[in-house]
């Protein structure tokens, strides 16, 4: 495998261009909606649907519009009753239709509010532009005691321990004095900021506030702060094959040509094709077991730089590879010996092994023989194994297999949650139409089909899960599989259509 | 790292293999009594009974060695251990933790069936020999099959084609003992059995001590062709006894060493195989 003159293309991966993070209340669930086309915001209604739908009687039914144009996101108030608010001020009215369009920049924060921000109403409704990825996931919540002293920095000495290398180790502290509550910048070279504004000293925050570190947003609230803790920063998975070849006879032959992606730390990508695609080969072809002529980086390093780098990619087969006399407590506390040697002592490691056992609802099964936990468990188990050698990117291959709908999905949740933490997770399913609400589950999705021409596979489309349904021009998920599978599969043979297509449009 | 490795998959293997080990100690149990119970009673009374002993002693040994480890690797390579080497297991630390485990099997297994042979023919008139040195040989007839099973597991994709070619293995090894009829020398000396019969027969001073046979017959007569088909000097008297034959004699101690040997080279094979039926796909 030679990278050095290797052409290579690169992936624009439109899914990460931006996000709109919807915040109706700190105790819901935070949404991020990822922006890669024209959308209205508006409120959901029997006869309107909008692509945005906010459930709030402030919000009018086609409240607003983001716009994108070459790379650039706009925002216009589409003559909405209550208007919107952005880092705090008004979008003036145009005409009677709609407002001129407000260029959105990273932290923006957008409100559907009454006039008086500072005292917002019950069902006001933040959101924050940003083209960060991190800043989607692992919300964490903080009380605020009275008359207290909440330090924010990189460490565990903080109450608000941000672990990223941009945020300095004191950075700012957010302060409870006579029932109100400040924000304070102690200096950190990437600031603090109050609705996207940069604050010196001391701040009062009112109600909604959205405090703002580098790709971290806080929203305050009365007693409460939740804040994205963000995941880990690196460069992720780039995987750039130009071919993928097995021995065949005396000559060989080719299974898989021109991937490029890339998938960031968070990601939660969904692998889907027909027969052949060569879902399976684009696995073994990243992990190292086809020949390729490319290069995978991982974190911005070659996998063929050693097993340090190839050691941060786990991957879960089909078949479980567990033995089943044995209990869930051993095969965990083996793997993580053999494979965390040196890396944490005893009781670091023991922690952490009943934490990945708890985060993945096995804790209460840790002395139990593999062979007694139910399908849906053992498959858990399989993954707490690789958990626990605390790889940045998991590969599996369909987890799902022979499981029902139900506990099918509880794995899903715990992959979510799995990369929610700042891993990517990809993974190969048949089942994924069982599950509602695929865009909230996947923030990927990887569509390989076979060419008709060649009987290759190919990359035919990249992207989140909404962004494939507009790309295919389908309603759902399963529809894409008959689109590109072959005739001879009762598909309708399109592949190669959507592979050219994809080609052109998302990849330069 | 290795060593921890092997250190990590001895005590898995102990906690896996608990079982299975306790059903194959019974098993043996039962054959060595069935055995002894039919071949028990000419041993060291006569000649031809004792040698035929013998020999079912070598192949109640074989038989229990392979079956220790027949299945062990080939059940799981596919699917578990593959994904183990994949990651960062080696092969040979995966082999070792084995072997181990198995050393410590075949010796409570060795000290069982020495145990019940030994209540059989110990009160029988013409018994010679040191009592351990039959303990070590049976130890080393069964450890040794042992990693040849080790070897064949490896080697095979999965158990049913294990258990296939297994009988093949064990006919050969019957076969090449040098008691059912004259073996080719040099393929004889390829097997356990010719070399646990050998020791067998040294320690047991076979042609040291005068034993009648059934017939009524000395022991030299019609004699010599097994004597040399087990590696052992030919009787040259009828009434001469070897005074080089105990526990430590030079023929004994080689007996024991290839025995030793082929332990190492099963090993070595076993390791060589687990690597190669278990490679990347990378061509």
């Amino acid at each position: 495998m030679n990278s050095e003159y290797l052409e290579t293309r690169r992936f624009i991966n439109p899914e990460t261009k931006a996000c709109l993070l919807i915040i109706s209340d700190l105790n819901s669930e935070i949404r991020a909606e990822q922006l890669f086309r024209t959308v209205v915001i508006g409120r959901k209604t029997p006869e309107n649907e909008p692509d945005i739908a906010i459930d709030s009687p402030i919000v009018s039914r086609m409240h607003g519009e983001i716009t994108v144009l070459n790379g650039e996101y706009y925002y216009r108030d589409l003559n909405s009753l209550n208007g919107t608010y952005i880092n705090g001020k008004r979008l003036a009215k145009r005409d009677d239709e709609s407002t001129y369009g407000w260029k959105l920049t990273d932290g923006d924060v957008i409100r559907i509010d009454r006039k008086t921000l500072d005292s917002p109403h019950k069902d006001a409704v933040t959101m924050v532009f940003t083209r960060s990825n991190s800043s989607v996931f692992n919300w964490k919540r903080i009380k605020l005691n009275p008359e207290s002293v909440f330090p924010i920095g990189r460490g565990d000495r903080n109450s608000i321990n941000l672990d990223r290398a941009h945020i300095s180790r004191k950075h700012g502290a957010i302060m409870m004095r006579g029932g109100k509550c400040y924000v304070e910048n102690y200096g950190g070279k990437n600031g603090i900021a109050v609705n996207n504004r940069f604050v010196e000293g001391i701040v009062l925050l009112n109600d909604r506030d959205v405090i703002r570190i580098c790709d971290t947003y806080m929203v305050y609230e009365k007693d409460t702060v939740i804040y994205s803790s963000g995941i880990a920063t690196g460069e992720g998975l780039v995987v750039d094959i130009s071919e993928t070849t097995v021995a065949d006879g005396l000559g060989k032959k080719t299974l898989l040509k021109d991937i490029h992606a890339e998938v960031n730390p968070g990601d939660f990508v969904l692998i889907i094709g027909g027969s052949g695609a060569g879902k399976s080969t684009f696995i073994n072809s990243v992990l190292g077991k086809y020949k390729i002529v490319g290069d995978i980086k991982v974190g911005g390093h070659h996998t063929s730089e050693g097993s340090e780098i190839t050691s941060k990619i786990a991957y879960v087969p089909q078949t479980l590879p567990l033995r089943k006399e044995e209990r869930l407590i051993d095969v965990i506390t083996d793997t993580a010996i053999l494979r965390m040697n040196g890396k944490m002592s005893h009781s670091q490691r023991k922690k952490f092994i009943m934490e990945t056992l708890e985060s993945l609802g096995l804790a209460a099964k840790a002395k139990m023989e593999i062979k007694k936990l139910s399908g849906g468990e053992q498959r858990r188990a399989a993954i707490a194994n690789e958990v626990v050698t605390n790889p940045d990117i998991f590969f599996l291959d369909e987890p799902d297999s022979g499981l029902d709908p139900k506990s099918g999905m509880e794995l899903m949740n715990n992959l979510k949650n799995l990369s929610g933490k700042g891993k990517i997770v990809m993974l190969i399913s048949h089942n994924y139409a069982s599950y509602p609400n695929p865009e909230k589950i996947y923030t990927k999705v990887i569509i390989l089909a076979k060419s008709n021409r060649d009987g290759v596979g190919r990359l035919a489309f990249m992207g989140s899960v909404p962004e494939a349904l507009y790309f295919f021009g389908v309603k759902e998920l399963k529809d894409i599989t008959k689109l590109i599978n072959p005739k001879s599969e009762n598909g309708d043979g399109r592949a190669d259509e959507f592979v050219e297509r994809f080609r052109r449009e998302y990849m330069k | 790292m290795r060593a921890l490795q092997v250190m990590i998959y001895t005590r898995k293997f102990l906690r896996t293999l608990k079982k299975e080990s306790i059903v194959s100690i019974i098993i043996g149990i039962v054959i060595t009594i069935l055995v002894m119970a039919i071949i028990g009673e000419d041993m060291f009374e006569e000649y031809g009974g004792t040698v035929k002993g013998f020999f079912c002693i070598v192949s109640v040994c074989i038989w229990v060695g392979i079956f220790n480890s027949i299945q062990l690797v080939c059940r799981e390579k596919n699917d578990i251990v593959k994904d183990e080497l994949d990651k960062s297991l080696h092969a040979s630390s995966y082999m070792a933790a084995h072997f181990i485990y198995q050393f410590f099997l075949s010796l409570v297994q060795a000290i069982i069936i020495f145990a019940i042979f030994w209540i059989f023919v110990h009160d029988s008139q013409y018994i010679s020999g040191n009592p351990l040195s039959y303990m070590f040989t049976i130890f080393l007839i069964i450890y040794a099959s042992d990693a040849m099973g080790f070897a064949i597991s490896s080697a095979v994709p999965t158990p049913i084609v294990a258990m296939t070619v297994m009988p093949l293995f064990l006919i050969v090894q019957l076969l090449m003992a040098g008691v059912l009829f004259d073996a080719p020398e040099a393929l004889a000396a390829l097997t356990v059995s010719k070399w646990g019969m050998a020791s067998f027969g040294r320690i047991g001073s076979l042609w040291g001590i005068i034993m009648p046979s059934k017939e009524g017959e000395k022991i030299t007569e019609g004699v010599n062709e097994v004597l040399s088909g087990m590696g052992m000097p030919e009787q040259t008297t009828e009434l001469t006894a070897i005074e080089e034959h105990g526990m430590f004699d030079g023929s004994t101690a080689v007996s024991w060493g290839i025995m030793v040997l082929f332990i190492a080279i099963f090993f070595a094979i076993s390791v060589l195989a687990l690597k190669f039926t278990t490679r990347k796909l990378k061509k």
